[in-house]
């Protein structure tokens, strides 16, 4: 007897252990990037003269069935805001530009590559994955169809093919993770744009660009770096000519969504410490709440 | 037992060493962390003094702050950096370019060179495209320094596709609002595999959408808000457009710098220009200023004018020197040699245009004065001595002063032409 309740207690210990080793590896595993490989896009958004060729080429690149290129030059689909769709990984919207009123402004919408991104971070069954370039993937062989990465995404990027009932995937821009590197070395947006909106390159190189063009032209652009800080860094960074309220852009924090929830969510199950509390806790409070007819019948109670 | 006395035999002779290394190696250490300190002072009072020295930031040719032999990290075409005059503005240049170099989906853009050099001459010149011209280069093609690969080594610069685009666009983006590649790309044509290019066009027709010729107003007049009198609400000015430019022989360049296409193409944007900024123009020809013996109402009223009345083109006689008819289709420059024409004329005599005179071709019955057929055989100089032909002439070569005298006595017939000239007077030439 008291040989088979040390055989228990050793299990548990070992398997204490485990649970202990593994909950710390998954809080070790955080965003996993080396900052110098990491590549992002630079959109210079008072560039942007909304000629939807990105639109077009983004379409294409993704291997959709495009309409042709003319038809992407009706400017009159801009004026109400859009969001990127199962069709359409990219979108240009339009706003108005109180330094001209006739040159209205355009800015550019897609997943925005976070470094610690919080679909990937909500994704049960590990769908997303953040690639050492900086590309937030999807796997459609993994995804189970919950969505929550829809929900976790602090920009609204993820799309659903809600007209697919058979083989439904979550739909966002994957940086063209899938392009050959000799034949497309950029994304195909940035290759396509005519006026060189985009610059694709290092992320921590585009943000010193960034800085260097805002200081070099003060009068053209605000003091800010759109994606250098918010969610905790974006590959994709943006510099405009108006504050980015008025564009479209979300005012959001610093810290990454990941960072809240992940404590949380870890926190609870810190060295295991949390459950063996809550539940001696409980166990506690069902031997002291124990009815007295029972302890009685105990049989160690027995002489 | 045996083992852990062996791990003894390596560590302790590893201690010694350690030790002297430690003892080495820390102060070395120390003495860096504490000279690299005062070392940094230097370096930002050289940088200070570099950039008085060179009038500028280093940044403007640097990429880096400290650049050395081995890294001079230049920035290769810098806008701010040209040693070219940026108001230079040559009609040597080509008339007509074709940009071809990234024709793999469109034509090449026929792009009319000295249109566009003519306007640029409104505004920055040359510079305005041609933004890196090192001395003594002629100016460098676009793809010398900007890549054709969207991938590019140098971030800073845009590729050769996204430079030529964004020259063109800063200004038709911004007058046109259209952004159509059709307005500069011209569309293959033939069957589906044969792109096979159509006529190069001529400089005359760019694809159909040059310049319409933009029309000479006659006269332009505006209103100012300044009053003559409290009675008037507003004056109104004349600017004799076409005359400042047939007659007075201004270029248009002469007063449209510093100006772009907006200023036609963005009508509706009230101009907030400044009572100096509105003389500015007129002031190197015009007394804009009051003088000081002038009262400020009369100074003005040369220009300010009551609503509805506008100004006469100006009359040369106005000066007491009243042009005949052949002198009034003259441009002022061919008398007058510098801006202002107020000042007098260097050589006020005919000879400078009209140095080929001689009796042979000259009839000179136009003046009114008929010659008879002793004075048609004498030189011109014997009578317009030093050929001063604004002068009255002397007589006194050949005859004694007592017996003739001009205008008494006239060397043939003579009839006041008036139909030559409006306005005789002693002076008129």
């Amino acid at each position: 007897m008291s040989c088979s309740r040390r055989d228990v207690l050793r299990s548990a210990g070992v398997g204490l252990v485990t649970l202990t080793i593994s909950g710390h590896s998954a809080l070790a595993s955080g965003p996993a990037a080396d900052p110098g490989k990491v590549n992002g896009v630079l959109v210079d958004i008072t560039k942007c003269i909304g000629c939807r060729r990105c639109e077009f080429a983004c379409q294409e690149s993704a291997g959709f069935e495009v309409p042709p290129i003319e038809s992407f030059e009706d400017k009159s689909v801009m004026t109400e805001p859009r969001r990127p769709s199962p069709g359409s990984y990219t979108i240009i919207n339009q706003y108005s530009n109180p330094r001209d009123p006739a040159l209205p402004v355009y800015a550019k919408f897609n997943c925005l590559h976070c470094n610690d991104p919080a679909c990937m971070s909500a994704c049960l069954v590990h769908a997303f994955t953040k690639q050492a370039d900086g590309a937030v993937i999807y796997d459609p062989w993994k995804c189970m169809g919950c969505r929550y990465c829809m929900v976790a995404c602090p920009f609204q990027i993820p799309t659903y093919d809600y007209e697919n009932p058979l083989t439904p995937q979550v739909r966002k821009c994957n940086l063209c993770a899938h392009r050959v590197p000799n034949e497309l070395p950029v994304p195909a947006c940035v290759k396509i744009c005519p006026a060189d909106v985009m610059t694709y390159g290092p992320r921590h190189e585009l943000i010193q660009l960034a800085h260097d063009n805002i200081a070099r032209y003060p009068d053209r652009y605000v003091d800010q770096v759109y994606g250098e800080h918010e969610v905790g860094g974006t590959s994709w960074l943006y510099i405009a000519g108006q504050p980015f309220d008025q564009i479209g852009f979300l005012n959001l924090p610093p810290e990454a969504p990941p960072r809240l929830t992940e404590t949380i969510q870890h926190g609870v199950f810190k060295k295991f410490v949390p459950p063996l509390a809550w539940f001696g806790l409980l166990g506690a409070i069902m031997h002291l709440a124990r009815p007295a007819t029972a302890k009685e019948s105990t049989p160690g109670n027995q002489p | 037992m045996n083992k852990y006395s062996h791990r003894a035999d390596i560590v302790l002779p590893i201690l010694p060493v350690g030790l002297v290394w430690l003892m080495l190696w820390a102060p070395a250490a120390l003495g860096q962390a504490s000279s690299s300190q005062p070392a940094s002072q230097p370096a930002a009072q050289d940088k200070a003094a570099a950039d008085e020295i060179m009038g500028q930031d280093c940044r403007s040719c640097h990429t880096c702050d400290q650049p050395t032999h081995d890294q001079l990290c230049l920035n290769t075409c810098s806008r701010e950096l040209n040693p070219r005059d940026p108001k230079m503005y040559s009609l040597k240049g080509p008339e007509l370019v074709l940009l071809d170099e990234l024709s793999d989906r469109y034509l090449p853009v026929p792009f009319d060179h000295k249109g566009h050099s003519e306007m640029a001459a409104m505004t920055s010149g040359c510079n305005l495209c041609h933004h890196y011209t090192p001395e003594g280069w002629e100016h460098p093609a676009c793809r010398t320094c900007h890549e054709i690969s969207p991938a590019r080594e140098d971030l800073h610069k845009p590729s050769l596709k996204g430079a030529y685009h964004r020259q063109c666009l800063n200004c038709h983006r911004e007058w046109s609002h259209e952004t159509k590649c059709s307005l500069c790309h011209l569309p293959r044509t033939g069957t589906e595999n044969g792109s096979t290019p159509s006529a190069i066009p001529s400089k005359d027709d760019i694809i159909g959408s040059m310049h319409p010729p933009i029309p000479e107003p006659e006269l332009l007049t505006y209103q100012s808000k300044y009053m003559i009198n409290p009675s008037a609400q507003q004056t109104q000015i004349t600017f004799r457009h076409k005359e400042h430019i047939d007659r007075f022989g201004f270029k248009c360049v002469e007063c449209h710098r510093e100006e772009n296409c907006s200023r036609c193409h963005e009508p509706q944007e009230a101009r907030t220009n400044t009572p100096k900024e509105h003389h500015q123009p007129c002031s190197s020809c015009h007394q804009t200023e009051p003088l000081a013996n002038d009262t400020e109402q009369s100074a003005c009223r040369h220009c300010h004018q009551p609503i509805g009345e506008v100004t006469q083109p100006f009359d040369h006689a106005a000066t007491g020197w009243s042009l005949n008819r052949f002198h009034q289709k003259l441009a002022c420059r061919a008398c007058h040699n510098s801006v202002p024409f107020t000042a007098p004329v260097e050589k006020p005599t005919c000879t400078v245009c009209h140095g080929n005179w001689s009796p042979e071709t000259f009839n000179h019955g136009v003046t009114g004065q008929t010659l008879n057929e002793q004075h048609q055989e004498i030189d011109c100089a014997d009578c317009h001595t030093d050929r001063r032909f604004d002068q009255p002439p002397v007589c006194t070569e050949c005859h004694e002063e007592e017996e003739i005298k001009f205008p008494d006595k006239r060397p043939g017939e003579f009839s006041p032409p008036e139909t030559l000239v409006p306005k005789v007077d002693s002076t008129t030439p």
